[in-house]
C-alpha cells in the first residue's frame, strides 16, 4: 500500500515543485472589521428629572453570541426626549454610524410601530423636507405591556416620508412596560 | 450437414496444419474521401482477432499471418465517421483502397432518433451531438441537458441553472470541462457552472458512480463536455451561429474557425468566441425586474500530432453577469412573510437589459495542457496539466449607507479560486479484448475571499491513483476498477485578530464494478455497482453568517464527516426499427449524507430576525427509475418518459427537501425522409411536472420578536402543471454548405406557473412561452496546396 501512496502523491509533488517558494498564508481579513457593520442601537430616554439608556446589544455581529435587547420600562403619563444611536462595537474604539445616517439624512428614516402599549412616538427632526427619527418625543400613557418595533430603512433617491420604500438596516423589537 | 462437417474438417487441419494456410495478408492505404490526402495513424481493429494495427505516415497498414476465412475490420480515425468493412480471405493476398469521410468541419446530419451511447461498461451514457446539441444552442448547461432521462435542474431563476443527475447535483456531480474536472464554487445553489455550452461538440451524461476514474464528488455520475476533434487534413473550416430567444429579448452569436497546416509543421489549431444578452424575462403575466444577463466567453486550441506524440494547448475564458430578482434577495422573516403572501413582486418593471443590484458576476479561465504519447505497442501514456481561474463576485441589493463607499461599487461577497490539476494515465490497449488503463491525478487549490466572511480562505491538496480493466468476450463486456484518494484541507482562520489554521485529512478508497450483456442483436441488460465519497466542502465545515441570497444564517460544523456512496443502476434497452426502449433503476446508498437544514432557531440580529440553519449529517439513500420510449409508425414517432426520485433520511425516513418532483413527457414527432438536398423535423411535446408531495415536515416556530414563522420550507411546493413544447427545424444544403436551422418552442401556451427545483418561486412565476431560434451555418475552406 505504501509504495502506491507514494506513487499517488507524485502530480502533487510535481504541482508543488512548480510553485517553488513555500506556500505563504493567504491574508486573511478580521471579518470584525466590516465597515458597515451596526452591532448596537442604543436610545437615551430624557424626560424632566434624568436619563435613562435602554439597548439592543450583538457586538460579535449576526451569528456567534446571541443578542440582548433591553425591556424599556417607562412610567404612565410620562413625556421623553427619546435619541437614537447606531454604533459598530465589534471594533474598539466603536464607530458611531449615526453620524452617517445624519450626514445622509435624505436617504434614511427610522420608523417606529407601537403594539399593545399605550405610547404614542413622534418625530421631531427633519432633513429639509421629510423627518428622520432620531428625535423623537414618546408620550406614555396607561399602564400596560406591550412592544415598539424600530426599523432603519435606507431609501437612496426614494424618500417619501413613509416606511414603505428601501432596504431594512436596522429592525428592532423592544417589549415595552408602562407602569 | 455435408458441408459443414466438410469446413470443421478444413478447420482442423487448419489449425493442425496452421503454417501452410495462414500466411496471407491484407494490407492498403486509408485515404480521405474528399481532399484524398492519405490518413495516418488511423486504427484498423479486426474483430475476429480482437487485435489491431495502425496505418503509417502514408496511410498503409498491412496485417499478417491470417488465415482464409471471413473478417471484420473497424477502421476509426480522429475526426472521420467509422468505418466497417467485411472482407473474405480465400487463398490471396488482399488489398484494400478504402477512403474515409473526413471533413474540416463536422456538423452532422439532422438526427431526430434517440440519443446516441456511448459505451461504457455497465453505464449508462447519453451523448448530445450534432443537431440534438445544436437546436439547444442558447441555452445554457443544465437547459441544453433538461432532456436527457434522468436529468432535471436547480434554479434561482432562468439564468441561473444547475445540472441534476437522479437527484444529485453541485458536489455529488462532477463536471469535465474538456478534460478536466471544474473547480470553482460549485458548492453554492446559486452558481451554475461557468461552461459556455457552445464549446462543445458533444455533452455526454454517464449515470452511476464515477469515482473510481475520476476521484472525489462524482457520487451521482458525470457530464462530460468536450469539443469537436480538430481536423485531421488540411484545410480551414468555419462556423457561425447566429440565434435569439424572445423571453428576455435574448439574442447570441457565436463564431469559431479551425484548421490545420500540414504544410506547416503539422499545428491544428481552433478560435472561438461567444457573445449573449438578455434583459428582463418575463412570466406569463408580468415582467421579471431584473433579470437581465450577459455573457462573452472565447478559447483558444493549439495541437500538433506527429507519429509519436499528439499535444494540445487549451485556453478558454469565460464571464458573465447575471441580473437576480430584487424581490428574491429577502430581508428579514417579517419581509419573508410579507412576500409570500404577495402574489406576485411588488416591484413591477417593464423591459430592460439594464441590470441593477443585487446581481452575481463570474469568471473563470481554464488552461489546459496535453500530451499523448503513442508508444510502438499501441499504448499510450496521457498527461493532462490544468489551471483554472475562478472569480466570483456578488452584489446584494444593500448598499454601503455611506455614499462614497457606495460610489466604490464593491461586490459584498468575492471569491477567488485557483486550481491546478495534473493526471497522469497510462492506457493499454486491447488485446484479445483485454484492456485497460491506470492512473495517477494530482490536485492543488486557494482559495481567497474579500469582502464579508461567509467561507473561510484555505488551502486544499488532493491526490488518487486508479486502475481500471475492462474486458469483452462475446456478448459480454465487463470493466472493474479501484482508487485510493487522499484529501489535505487547510483553512485559516482570523477570530477578532488572531489567526490560526484548522487541518483535515481525507483518505478513501473507491471500487467498481460494471457490466454490460448484450442478449441478441436488439436487447442489451447493463449492471454496474460502484463506491464513490465527496470530503465536506469548506462551506459545510465553516461558513458563518448571513446568505443574503437565501435569508439565511448558515453555520457550518467543522466536525463533518466525508460523505460514502454506494450506487448502484441497472438498465435493460430495447433498439428495434419499430421500437426504442430505456428503463434504468438507480438506488444510492450515502452514508454521512450532508444537508442544510433549519434548526428551528431564528437568531436576532440588528436586521431583524433570520431563520438560522446548520449543516447535519445522516445516512440517505436515493432511489427512482428513468423511462423512456420511442415507437416507429408508419409516419410519425411517439414518444414517451418518466422519470422519478426519492430521497429519504435513512435514519428518520423523512423526505429530503429540494428533490425533483416525478416528470412524465409525452410526444410525437415527424421527420422528412431524406429527400433531395432537404431535411425537416418537427415535434410537439407535452411535460408533466407533479406536485412534489414528499417534503420534510413542516412547523411553525414562534421567533424572539414573537411572530409566527414557518421554519421547514418558506412556502410549500407548488401545484402541478402541464407545459407543452414544440420543436421544428431543417438543414438545407446550399452549394456544399450545410445549413442547420432550429425553432424550440417552450411553454407553447405560456401558462403560468411555479416549479419546486426554482428558488425563484417563493416570490414570482417561472417563465412564460419562449420562442428559440437558432441558424448554424458552418463554412468550409478547401486546403490550399
Amino acid at each position: 500500500m505504501k509504495p502506491i501512496k507514494i506513487f499517488a502523491c507524485f502530480p502533487v509533488l510535481l504541482l508543488s515543485l512548480f510553485s517553488c517558494e513555500k506556500p505563504e498564508r493567504p491574508k486573511t481579513p478580521d471579518p470584525g472589521t466590516d465597515q458597515e457593520l451596526i452591532t448596537t442601537l442604543k436610545l437615551s430616554f430624557a424626560d424632566t428629572t434624568d436619563t435613562t439608556i435602554f439597548q439592543f446589544r450583538d457586538p460579535d455581529g449576526p451569528g456567534g453570541n446571541p443578542a440582548v435587547t433591553d425591556t424599556i420600562v417607562l412610567d404612565s403619563g410620562d413625556g421623553y426626549y427619546v435619541n437614537i444611536q447606531a454604533l459598530n462595537e465589534s471594533v474598539s474604539p466603536a464607530i458611531d454610524i449615526t453620524n452617517e445616517i445624519l450626514e445622509e439624512a435624505e436617504d434614511h428614516l427610522f420608523c417606529y410601530f407601537v403594539s399593545g402599549a399605550d405610547l404614542a412616538i413622534n418625530r421631531s427632526d427633519t432633513d429639509g423636507e421629510h423627518p428622520i427619527g432620531i428625535e423623537t418625543y414618546w408620550n406614555a400613557g396607561t399602564r400596560g405591556t406591550g412592544a415598539v418595533t424600530i426599523i432603519l430603512k435606507h431609501q437612496p433617491g426614494l424618500k417619501d416620508g413613509t416606511c414603505a420604500p428601501g432596504e431594512v438596516d436596522i429592525e428592532v423589537v423592544f417589549p415595552v412596560i408602562v407602569k | 450437414m455435408k458441408f459443414t462437417s466438410f469446413v470443421l474438417f478444413l478447420c482442423i487441419t487448419g489449425i493442425v496444419s496452421a503454417q501452410d494456410t495462414c500466411r496471407l495478408k491484407i494490407s492498403g492505404t486509408l485515404k480521405d474521401s474528399h481532399t484524398a490526402e492519405p490518413l495516418s495513424f488511423a486504427k484498423i481493429y479486426v474483430e475476429e482477432l480482437r487485435d489491431g494495427v495502425l496505418s503509417d505516415e502514408n496511410g498503409y497498414f498491412e496485417i499478417n499471418k491470417l488465415c482464409s476465412g471471413s473478417y471484420v475490420l473497424k477502421i476509426t480515425h480522429p475526426g472521420c465517421h467509422p468505418m466497417t468493412r467485411k472482407v473474405a480471405l480465400t487463398d490471396q493476398p488482399l488489398t484494400l483502397d478504402l477512403k474515409l469521410d473526413h471533413s474540416a468541419h463536422e456538423l452532422g446530419e439532422v438526427e431526430i432518433t434517440a440519443l446516441k451511447k456511448k459505451n461504457i461498461p455497465g453505464h449508462t451514457a447519453e451523448k448530445l451531438e450534432g443537431a440534438e446539441l445544436e437546436k439547444r444552442t442558447g441555452q445554457n448547461l443544465a437547459g441544453v441537458l433538461s432532456r436527457i432521462p434522468g436529468m432535471s435542474a436547480l434554479q434561482t431563476g432562468s439564468n441561473i441553472a444547475k445540472p441534476v443527475l437522479q437527484g444529485l447535483h453541485s458536489n455529488r456531480l462532477l463536471i469535465l470541462n474538456n478534460g478536466i474536472r471544474q473547480e470553482g464554487q460549485q458548492w453554492g445553489i446559486e452558481h451554475a457552472p461557468e461552461i459556455d455550452p457552445q464549446i462543445a461538440g458533444s455533452i455526454t451524461v454517464v449515470k452511476g458512480a464515477q469515482a473510481v476514474r475520476y476521484g472525489a464528488d462524482a457520487i451521482g455520475g458525470v457530464v462530460i463536455v468536450e469539443p469537436l476533434p480538430l481536423p485531421d487534413s488540411s484545410g480551414f473550416g468555419s462556423q457561425v451561429r447566429l440565434g435569439g430567444a424572445s423571453n428576455g429579448r435574448m439574442g447570441y452569436a457565436s463564431a469559431s474557425m479551425q484548421g490545420n497546416m500540414n504544410k506547416m509543421a503539422n499545428i491544428r489549431f481552433r478560435l472561438q468566441g461567444t457573445l449573449q444578452r438578455s434583459g428582463n424575462l418575463n412570466t406569463a403575466n408580468y415582467f421579471l425586474k431584473n433579470t437581465g444577463a450577459g455573457e462573452g466567453n472565447y478559447s483558444i486550441t493549439l495541437a500538433k500530432h506527429t507519429r509519436w506524440l499528439e499535444s494540445e494547448l487549451y485556453f478558454s475564458r469565460f464571464a458573465n453577469k447575471i441580473g437576480i430578482l430584487s424581490a428574491a434577495h429577502i430581508g428579514n422573516t417579517t419581509d419573508l412573510q410579507k412576500a409570500f403572501s404577495l402574489s406576485r413582486p411588488a416591484d413591477s418593471s417593464g423591459f430592460s437589459y439594464e441590470i441593477g443590484r443585487p446581481f452575481q458576476q463570474a469568471r473563470h479561465e481554464l488552461l489546459k495542457a496535453k500530451t499523448v504519447v503513442k508508444l510502438n505497442n499501441l499504448n499510450m501514456l496521457q498527461l493532462v496539466y490544468g489551471r483554472q481561474y475562478n472569480n466570483r463576485q456578488e452584489f446584494d441589493k444593500h448598499r454601503p449607507r455611506n455614499d462614497s463607499l457606495a460610489a466604490l461599487n464593491r461586490p459584498e461577497f468575492e471569491y477567488k479560486i485557483t486550481t491546478h490539476t495534473l493526471d497522469i494515465e497510462y492506457k493499454l490497449h486491447d488485446h484479445h479484448g483485454l484492456g485497460g488503463s491506470f492512473g495517477i491525478n494530482g490536485l492543488e487549490q486557494l482559495n481567497t475571499y474579500s469582502g464579508r466572511y461567509f467561507i473561510p480562505n484555505f488551502r486544499n491538496y488532493g491526490c488518487g491513483a486508479f486502475f481500471l480493466e475492462h474486458y469483452q468476450a462475446g456478448r459480454w463486456q465487463l470493466e472493474a476498477g479501484i482508487r485510493a484518494d487522499r484529501r489535505y484541507l487547510e483553512v485559516y482562520r482570523n477570530v477578532k485578530g488572531f489567526e490560526y489554521t484548522n487541518y483535515h485529512r481525507y483518505f478513501a478508497l473507491s471500487g467498481s464494478a460494471g457490466v454490460t450483456y448484450r442478449v441478441n442483436e436488439a436487447i442489451s441488460l447493463l449492471a454496474n455497482s460502484g463506491t464513490a465519497w465527496r470530503p465536506p466542502a469548506p462551506n459545510e465545515l465553516y461558513s458563518d453568517g448571513l446568505h443574503h441570497g437565501s435569508a439565511t444564517l448558515e453555520k457550518g460544523d467543522s466536525t463533518l464527516l466525508e460523505e460514502k456512496a454506494w450506487n448502484s443502476q441497472l438498465t435493460a434497452q430495447v433498439k428495434k426499427e419499430k421500437l426504442q426502449l430505456a428503463a434504468t433503476f438507480f438506488l444510492n446508498h450515502i452514508d454521512n449524507f450532508i444537508n442544510l437544514v433549519p434548526s428551528g432557531e431564528t437568531m436576532l440580529t440588528i436586521r431583524g430576525a433570520f431563520p438560522k440553519y446548520i449543516y447535519q449529517q445522516q445516512d440517505a439513500v436515493f432511489k427512482g427509475a428513468d423511462l423512456s420510449a420511442t415507437i416507429n409508425f408508419p409516419f410519425v414517432r411517439l414518444h414517451l418518459q418518466h422519470n422519478l426520485v426519492r430521497a429519504l433520511n435513512r435514519h428518520t425516513e423523512e423526505h429530503l427537501p429540494l428533490i425533483p418532483p416525478d416528470r412524465s413527457r409525452g410526444g410525437i414527432s415527424w421527420n422528412s425522409k431524406n429527400t433531395g438536398k432537404a431535411l425537416y423535423y418537427a415535434g410537439l411535446y407535452a411535460n408533466y411536472h407533479y406536485r412534489q408531495s414528499r417534503v420534510p415536515e413542516q412547523f411553525l416556530i414562534r421567533n424572539e420578536a414573537g411572530t409566527l414563522a414557518k421554519v421547514s420550507d418558506f412556502a410549500p411546493p407548488p401545484p402541478a402543471c402541464t407545459l407543452f413544447d414544440l420543436e421544428a427545424g431543417t438543414a438545407l444544403t446550399i452549394g456544399k454548405t450545410e445549413l442547420q436551422l432550429h425553432l424550440v418552442i417552450e411553454n407553447l401556451l405560456n401558462r403560468s406557473y411555479r416549479s419546486y427545483m426554482n428558488r425563484f418561486r417563493y416570490f414570482a412565476d417561472d417563465t412564460g412561452r419562449n420562442i428559440r431560434i437558432s441558424l448554424s451555418v458552418p463554412l468550409n475552406f478547401k486546403s490550399k496546396n
